[in-house]
């Protein structure tokens, strides 16, 4: 059985989180890497090659300007600017000029999932219009194994689709 | 027609039609009087045309002069044309004018059979002894002008290339306090500027754009007296150069006033007490409007009490009128229920000045403002901070349950009724189960090698075996291939996970002899990442807990009846805010420097004061790092400035603040947490240093922070340690209690 790279862009990853994080390390079956912040995130989804990804919504910017500056625009509010949804939109979004940036890997929607308190009818259609099937609010419970239950499915999802994993 | 033709040629014009004094021809001389005939088409021409001699006397005249003065031709010699001047001194003037050149277009005011007439006159010397002239009526026109001058609110002019004023209407003259148009013609239109220079800048403007449209800006009267006004020109050309402008002038004022009164958003009125009615005899339309009414006039004349909500808020206004007119002062921001006419109920904002005459209030003037949104608003949120508080009050005494009963877990865990609850930073930890997680190592290859043979699948089945070496390969590799803020929880659960698959291994199957050394290392890594884990939740509530009381309090400002102040030493309120953010402090490890022998007195309500400066302490601990002696500490001291303040100085050593954050004020604002504020997941509210300075403000003082790098120079590199120093000020009293 062959290690699979899997990230997790949590903010709250050494905080709040961290219980998530045990199964996922006991499971022995991942190499989990973590990003606390919006620019983080895509450093990594451009620099590696991961089989599944899990994002949460309301991230910090990080350093980058593009995350910087819709984070300014909304009063440095980490809940309204949404930053994780923007790094999937400009990660997954067809019209984006930084489409050439990424590797294909990290374009491909299946491999991704959004674990966050974040809902509503607007935010779920747009985790529908970027390809985004894997969906878990966070607030509904407390299972440690929340985390890798999610990672699980995205990559059995994908072996369903016939996905070579 | 015979006799002399008088040979001087005098060209008129009108129209394309030329005509000149050849057409009379004298029929006689006697005396001063010369008699003369008209040319027949003299007579037919529409203009009254006239000979008179220097006396005034006709001595020919047309036919359209005989209808315009109705007079008979065989009368006309009788008849002198100074009878028809309604003024004498403008028959002297037109002499005058004519003795020395042609007088045109002179409009002078005649009488004709009681009725004045306005005439255009043109005249000239027709010999020495002899004046023609033309009369042309214009009484439509120029009183037509007049009424233009009279009700047009603006003033016309006309300036040429060089700004000199050509034409310009009454209006225009009366606008800039001159008497009449003769004042203001020839003057350069830069005299009527305020600032010259605006003429030349309003000429290039219009230049530029083809035209002026209500250009506002600041005219001069012929007093001094400046004013507004809006500008509108457009230039004139003569082939290409610039030959000029034409325009109008709006003053502003005095125009817009009326406009002003009604459209400001504000209700104006002025009530009078007529026997017991009081009436409304004057407002503007907002007033109106608020009442539900379409227009001033509709409300004007009608008892106001008629709207009060009720005759109790009658007598409650009443008696605000009356205190008010006692002291000689106005109700400013006074509340007042009214009922509309359409029945709806508004909460009104009264600002009302009584009329006092004699002694009796007569009357009152004032403004008022519909407010019933922000009074609606106002309860609102009144009851939100009231269910706030109530909420923040229980989730506090949740918190402490909390507490408790981690610490009943805690010892439960240890079999100690005093565990030792110290936050571990991740090497210590990591030093802590060390050998806890080398003893479960070897405890479960001894096991695995007692499962060995055919009889360890009956033991256990073959997925538990594996699951329990895999287990145990991630805790022992955890220091190596985890992050150490998620080691504690792998080992944690790793061991829970251990203990689980142990007691699944059937009774009988193993020697016990060889579980009891896997479930003893595994309970002991529980219990030291178990205490960890509380002590990390212990910690995370003690952090929580102060912002939490800051909230509650400030939620509740307000909402409690207002506390005395009392004169106390600011020390001893230092003292006391230490001592309630002690345990939170020794939670974090972060010890709190304090010494005075000193006593600055201050006046204030105490519990807010200290409220003020536990803020700023527990904001000074929880953003404390470890100094390069390896302590935390945070350093207060109480100080009097140049302005006689009274400064308590909170100085700590850690978590920068972004100098962006202080400049802008950011940091004082409600709800704000800094960039670097969640560093390592420090919990906050972003309450705290806006109430510290709302408190301040409360007693005319100020908080003020300073924020540098400890160590190296660079200001704007967060990842080193920075100095940060709040100072709180407020005024501080003398050794008698009295104000410095």
């Amino acid at each position: 059985m062959s290690i699979k790279d899997i990230l997790w862009i949590e903010d709250s990853a050494y905080n709040e989180n961290t219980q998530l994080a045990a199964p996922v390390y006991l499971s022995g079956e991942y190499d989990l890497t973590i990003a606390l912040n919006a620019t983080e995130g895509m450093e990594k989804l451009r620099a590696g090659t991961f089989e599944a990804v899990v994002v949460d919504i309301r991230i910090p910017p990080g350093e980058n300007e593009r995350f910087l500056s819709s984070y300014y625009q909304l009063n440095r509010d980490n809940k309204a600017t949404r930053l994780g949804l923007k790094l999937l939109e400009v990660v997954l979004g067809r019209h984006d000029s930084s489409w050439g940036e990424f590797p294909a890997t990290a374009r491909d929607k299946s491999r991704y999932g959004v674990l966050s308190v974040e809902s509503g009818a607007e935010f779920r259609a747009a985790l529908e219009n970027l390809g985004v099937a894997v969906y878990r609010d966070r607030a509904g419970g407390r299972d440690p194994e929340l985390l890798l239950n999610m990672f699980e499915e995205i990559i059995a999802r994908r072996k369903d689709a016939g996905y070579a994993l | 027609m015979c006799g002399e033709v008088i040979a001087e040629a005098w060209p008129y014009h009108r129209g394309n039609t030329q005509y000149s004094t050849q057409h009379f021809q004298p029929i006689g001389r006697g005396g001063s009087t010369v008699t003369m005939i008209v040319d027949p088409s003299i007579d037919q021409m529409p203009v009254a045309v006239f000979v008179v001699d220097l006396d005034g006397r006709f001595t020919a005249g047309n036919y359209k002069l005989c209808k315009l003065l109705n007079i008979s031709r065989d009368d006309l010699t009788h008849h002198k044309i100074t009878e028809f001047y309604i003024n004498p001194a403008e028959r002297e003037a037109v002499a005058d004018a004519v003795a020395d050149q042609t007088l045109e277009k002179r409009v002078v005011r005649v009488a004709v059979d009681g009725r004045e007439i306005q005439v255009q006159m043109f005249c000239r010397a027709l010999d020495s002894a002899h004046i023609l002239g033309v009369l042309v009526d214009v009484t439509a026109e120029t009183e037509f002008q007049h009424l233009f001058d009279e009700y047009q609110p603006s003033g016309v002019f006309r300036v040429d290339a060089f700004d000199k004023i050509t034409q310009a209407s009454q209006r225009f003259a009366k606008i800039h306090g001159y008497d009449s148009v003769a004042e203001v013609k020839n003057r350069n239109i830069c005299e009527f500027y305020a600032d010259p220079t605006d003429a030349d800048r309003l000429r290039d403007r219009m230049l530029t754009r083809r035209s002026l449209e209500r250009e506002p800006v600041q005219l001069r009267r012929k007093d001094g007296q400046r004013f507004m006004a809006f500008v509108t020109a457009i230039p004139f050309f003569r082939g290409n150069e610039y030959d000029g402008r034409g325009g109008i002038v709006e003053a502003l004022e005095e125009r817009n006033y009326d406009q002003v009164f009604d459209d400001v958003p504000v209700g104006f009125y002025r009530i009078e007490i007529v026997g017991d009615r009081e009436i409304v005899v004057h407002c503007n339309r907002e007033f109106a409007r608020i009442f539900d009414f379409d227009s001033a006039i509709e409300m004007k004349g009608r008892d106001i009490r008629d709207f009060h909500a009720s005759p109790a808020e009658t007598d409650r206004l009443h008696r605000m009128l009356d205190e008010a007119a006692r002291v000689g002062e106005a109700i400013i921001g006074g509340h007042l229920r009214i009922r509309t006419k359409l029945g709806s109920e508004k909460t009104l904002e009264l600002n009302s000045r009584p009329n006092v005459r004699d002694g009796v209030i007569i009357g009152r003037t004032g403004a008022i403002r519909d407010i019933s949104h922000e009074v609606e608003m106002r309860e609102h949120i009144n009851s939100l901070r009231s269910d706030l508080g109530w909420l923040l009050h229980i989730f506090r005494q949740t918190l402490q349950q909390l507490k408790l009963s981690f610490v009943a877990g805690a010892e439960i865990l240890t079999g100690d009724l005093k565990p030792e609850l110290a936050v571990l930073s991740p090497p210590r930890l990591a030093e802590e189960v060390r050998g806890s997680i080398a003893a479960l190592v070897s405890s479960v290859n001894v096991l695995i090698s007692a499962m060995s043979g055919a009889s360890h699948t009956v033991a256990l089945a073959e997925k538990d075996l594996e699951r329990l070496q895999q287990c145990v390969q991630v805790m022992a590799n955890c220091e190596r291939n985890v992050n150490e803020y998620l080691q504690r929880d792998v080992w944690r659960r790793g061991a829970v996970e251990v203990t689980s698959i142990c007691r699944r291994i059937k009774t009988g199957t193993v020697a016990r002899g060889a579980v009891r050394p896997v479930l003893d290392a595994a309970r002991r890594i529980g219990e030291i990442t178990g205490l960890a884990t509380v002590a990390v939740a212990l910690d995370a509530i003690a952090r929580v807990d102060a912002p939490i009381v800051s909230i509650r309090e400030y939620v509740g400002t307000g909402s409690r009846p207002p506390e005395s102040t009392v004169v106390c030493s600011i020390e001893r309120c230092v003292t006391e805010a230490i001592t309630f953010i002690s345990g939170f402090a020794e939670q974090g490890d972060v010890a709190i420097r304090f010494e005075s022998h000193t006593k600055t007195y201050v006046n204030v309500v105490r519990h807010t004061l200290i409220r003020g400066l536990e803020n700023l302490l527990s904001n000074a601990v929880k953003y404390s790092w470890r100094r390069p002696d390896g302590n935390s500490w945070v350093k207060v001291s109480v100080s009097v400035t140049e302005r006689a303040m009274a400064r308590v100085s909170v100085e700590s050593w850690g978590v920068p603040i972004p100098s962006e954050e202080i400049e802008n004020g950011l940091v004082f604002r409600i709800g704000f947490r800094g960039r670097l504020s969640g560093e390592r997941g420090r919990p906050g509210t972003g309450v705290g240093l806006a109430d510290s300075l709302a408190i301040a403000r409360a007693y005319n003082g100020t908080v003020d922070i300073e924020s540098r790098p400890a160590a190296g120079n660079d200001p704007t590199n967060y990842s080193q340690p920075f100095v940060t120093t709040v100072h709180f000020e407020i005024p501080m009293l003398d050794k008698r209690g009295l104000a410095v």
